[in-house]
């Protein structure tokens, strides 16, 4: 009844065909069906330890974790029975009995997985009167804090994430039953260019953005589309602002580029919008000083000062030096505005010494593939990069790769370790770089 | 580190032993496992020549079943190993022991450590297994140090590591020692401790027998399972069963705990009224009235006294009264014993020993016990009895291991064969029977 090598499974009476190895929970995905869940999150491996997204499965005695409980044909599967909703239901009634339940002066309020289920699962008062428990809060470093340990639900997607996407395990679980708690190792920090992932991750209130912390509430900020300017990549952010100010920087999902992830570079870096030293006012030097002057001034002077050189030498007496880090958009109003000037004297290579190779080269260097193309390679040799500072998530996607078989292969200048599964490393001096190319 | 053995009365293993037939706690040696005929089936495998499936399929009509705790048909559990694996196969003797009341396999590898080996071996033969691990618990050191000083003997004389007796298979078995985590006996949870991670155990499936030791082919069995194999090779599958009753073949051995003259292990065959087998080890102690029985470890259901006096000890009839033979651990109470004191007891150690890897096993484990707690100390409330029933049901069947039923069944069991002893606790906040309910009783007068 199915198509060759699809299998058919009936989700809540309506049926999807899914391929072999699908998880109930995706195939209820597909069909736009919501199983509550805590622990699952499609880009990390499977833990089935929430136990929140438990579902009917027709002869099944027990019900079924849905995120780990593989499609077969012909699969009955009710995600909103009654059998389903007593099971879902228990385990948000354990989730809560050792949840602190500090929602009002938590940072997650408004957008924490648990609160919002609860508001569908969970009953309005608790049969719990024991005592709660009690974790320990942690210093694991300046951007990631987790000082309401009391909060976490165990569902581990912060030490996958460490161990699967960041390429290192930063944070475990030590201690065993309601004992069980996560850290980090002894006297460690959590250092991964990507641990501001975690913040996102975590479905509870327990791992929080330590420089966002109780400055704003998620519902009273407004959120504009963005991408970021550290890197070649253009990851897509979401920029949050109360009134003029940025507070915070979240990814916006695009499977093309970021996925659903942000270095921490394009995470944390708008702190430097609201650092107090921040040049926030024009100023004009005069007599060796610089003074404050308004925009209108500032820009009569700059007009004045170029007015002055190409009357004098010509407009190709300018130059224009423009920051790498600039949009396509900003850049290009730089050239046209050197243009009108009357200068072709435009460039953006400002670390740049030799440029003998600019004959060879035919129009702007780039990638010259999609960003997720570069999964799909076969051999990589990558040359002279180190990798995890200089696209993090570039690195991520070799990681990933790596793992499903990608021969990665690194030659470079130094021992910085990329936390991809290489198959070749070289190491060379600088000046044999080349040589060992060739 | 060598710590004495205790002492040892070789007749409380009964007269139909075959596991521990002639043992008497002094002749664990190579030597005098030979001399009681040890590895005379393996010598018989090879001599004879006989096929892995053919020991499979004796295994199966011996209806062996699993001596760890599940009962799982043996020779059923063995075929499903792949035959014909490119890689590494590897066979696994689960002797980490933890479960409350269960003393048995401490005592098979301390007194007769050859018979675990000469199984192992065979069962490694049958599966096409080159490498093996034998985990035992991390609180009996000196029973792991003798398995290692016997896995010597035993590659000294050939019949472990290369070229086995001459022939062409070779096994090379290991032991491995826990640090005494009870979720460790989870058998994937000790295939994570055997490759050095912490032990919790894996969502199945895939079952061991296809994702096991470092992801490949593993066939876990308890260490009474694999020694009940040499004798099954020898006498055959036929014999084996006809030990025993249909579906419930062999021997089995019951460590006999709580309120009973002689505690002790005792082995027998399987069928064995629970009558004769509280006989043989000296009846209830003080000639006390038997209460109730937990007649196969602490994660079964206890059963009335008067029940367990009517049944026999094999798989299927203790599963008709109700309850599973489980490990084999018969914890007998007389009508002394407050049955909240025990269920709190119980309820301790599960909230203690859970990895807290899920949520309802994590959460609802402290619950149970604190609530079982608070009747027992006197702070019970009336609607406490319904709601540890409903706590355990919210547990049970909803976990990644069977620790969650574990801690479930003795609640509800308890609760439903006593139920007026607790809510006599939640009343009149003591004991309604025993010297602590009569001791209190005084101290209150
Ligand atoms: C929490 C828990 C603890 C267990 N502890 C043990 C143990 O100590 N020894 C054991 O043989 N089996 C134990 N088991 C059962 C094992 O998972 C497994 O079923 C058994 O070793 C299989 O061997 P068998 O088929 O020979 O019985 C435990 C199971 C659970 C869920
Ligand atoms: S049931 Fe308990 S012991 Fe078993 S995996 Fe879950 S938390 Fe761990
Ligand atoms: S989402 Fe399936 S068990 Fe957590």
């Amino acid at each position: 009844m199915s198509t060759p090598g699809m299998l058919t499974v009936e989700v809540d009476g309506r049926s999807v065909e899914v391929p072999h190895g699908t998880m109930v929970m995706e195939a209820a995905n597909r069909l736009g069906i919501y199983v509550p869940h805590f622990c699952y999150h499609r880009k990390l491996s499977i833990a089935a330890n929430c136990r929140m997204c438990l579902v009917q499965v027709e002869k099944a005695p027990k019900p079924l974790p849905a995120c780990a409980t593989p499609v077969t044909d012909g699969m009955k599967v009710w995600t909103h029975s009654d059998a389903a909703r007593q099971a879902q239901n228990g385990v948000m009634e354990f989730l809560l009995i050792n949840h602190p339940l500090d929602c009002p002066i938590c940072d997650q309020g408004g957008e924490c997985q648990l609160q919002d289920l609860a508001v569908g699962y969970g009953q309005s008062a608790s049969r719990y009167g024991e005592p709660k428990r009690v974790v320990m809060h942690k210093d694991i470093g300046p951007l990631v804090g987790a000082e309401e340990m009391t909060r976490c639900i165990q569902c581990t997607r912060c030490i996958r994430f460490g161990q699967e996407v960041a390429g290192v395990m930063e944070l475990g679980m030590i201690g065993r039953g309601e004992h069980a708690e996560i850290v980090a190792f002894v006297g460690r920090t959590v250092d991964s260019e990507l641990s501001g992932n975690m913040i996102d991750l975590c479905p509870v209130g327990a791992l929080t953005s330590k420089p966002f912390r109780y400055s704003a509430r998620p519902w009273e900020l407004s959120r504009r589309k963005s991408v970021s300017p550290h890197d070649g990549l253009g990851s897509n952010l979401i920029v949050q602002t109360a009134g003029d100010r940025v507070m915070r920087v979240l990814q916006l999902e695009n499977e093309e580029i970021n996925e659903c992830w942000l270095s921490d570079r394009d995470r944390f870096s708008y702190q430097g919008l609201n650092a107090p030293d921040r040049l926030a006012q024009p100023m004009i030097r005069q007599g060796g000083a610089l003074r404050e002057v308004d925009w209108q001034a500032a820009l009569e002077e700059t007009v004045r000062l170029f007015r002055a050189v190409s009357e004098k030498h010509g407009g190709a007496a300018i130059g224009v030096l423009a920051g790498p880090g600039s949009t396509l958009e900003e850049l290009y109003l730089v050239q046209k505005l050197a243009r009108g000037l009357g200068s072709d004297n435009v460039d953006f290579r400002l670390r740049q010494w030799d440029f003998s190779a600019d004959a060879d080269l035919a129009g702007a260097p780039w990638l010259g593939m999609k960003v997720s193309e570069i999964e799909s390679l076969d051999r990589v040799l990558i040359v002279g990069s180190f990798l995890r500072k200089d696209q993090p998530l570039l690195a991520n996607r070799f990681r990933q790769a790596a793992r499903r078989g990608q021969q990665v292969n690194l030659l470079h200048v130094a021992g910085d370790d990329p936390l991809v599964r290489l198959q070749n490393r070289w190491m060379v001096g600088p000046s044999a770089l080349v040589g060992a190319l060739a | 580190m060598n710590t004495a053995h205790p002492p040892f009365d070789p007749l409380v293993f009964g007269p139909d032993a075959q596991i521990m037939k002639g043992v008497d706690g002094l002749n664990w040696r190579l030597a005098d496992y030979e001399a009681r005929g040890g590895y005379r089936a393996l010598k018989k495998i090879f001599a004879e020549k006989i096929a892995p499936d053919a020991l499979i399929a004796e295994v199966k009509k011996s209806a062996l079943r699993g001596r760890g705790g599940a009962g799982f048909p043996t020779g059923l559990k063995w075929s499903f190993m792949p035959r014909q694996f490119p890689g590494q196969k590897y066979v696994v003797c689960n002797s980490d022991e933890g479960e409350p009341g269960t003393f048995k396999d401490r005592d098979i590898l301390r007194y007769n450590p050859h018979v675990v080996i000469e199984g192992m071996v065979i069962g490694a033969y049958a599966m096409g297994a080159t490498v093996g691990y034998n985990y035992i618990h991390g609180e009996i050191w000196d029973v792991y140090e003798r398995f290692e000083e016997a896995l010597a003997e035993a590659r000294a004389a050939g019949y472990l590591g290369d070229r086995i007796l001459g022939g062409d298979f070779s096994f090379q078995l290991h032991a491995h020692h826990g640090y005494g985590a009870y979720i460790c006996g989870e058998e994937t949870a000790l295939l994570e401790s055997i490759e050095g991670k912490k032990g919790q155990p894996r969502f199945k499936p895939p079952f061991p027998a296809s994702f096991g030791l470092y992801g490949k082919p593993t066939t876990v069995n308890n260490t009474e399972t694999f020694a009940a194999v040499p004798w099954i090779v020898l006498n055959g599958g036929a014999a084996y069963l006809d030990l025993g009753r249909p579906n419930n073949g062999g021997t089995k051995i019951f460590s006999m705990s709580g309120d009973v003259a002689r505690p002790g292990n005792y082995e027998v065959r399987l069928g064995t009224p629970f009558a004769a087998l509280l006989e043989m080890a000296g009846g209830m102690r003080g000639g006390r009235r038997i209460k109730a029985v937990i007649p196969g470890g602490s994660s079964m259901p206890v059963l009335p006294g008067e029940v367990m006096m009517k049944t026999d000890m094999d798989y299927d009839s203790i599963a008709k009264a109700g309850s599973m033979l489980g490990s084999g651990a018969v914890i007998v109470m007389d009508e002394t014993r407050c049955m909240v004191r025990c269920l709190e007891r119980l309820s301790y150690f599960y909230f203690e020993e859970s990895c807290g890897q899920c949520t309802p096993c994590r959460e609802g484990t402290g619950w149970l016990y604190r609530m079982v707690h608070r009747i027992e100390t006197g702070r019970g409330r009336t609607e406490d009895l319904d709601t540890l029933v409903s706590v355990s049901d919210n547990i049970a069947g909803r976990t990644i291991c069977a620790l969650g039923d574990a801690a479930a069944i003795p609640v509800k069991s308890f609760i439903q064969h006593f139920r007026e002893e607790f809510a006599h606790h939640i009343e009149h906040k003591r004991c309604m029977v025993g010297e602590r309910g009569a001791a209190r009783d005084k101290a209150a007068a």
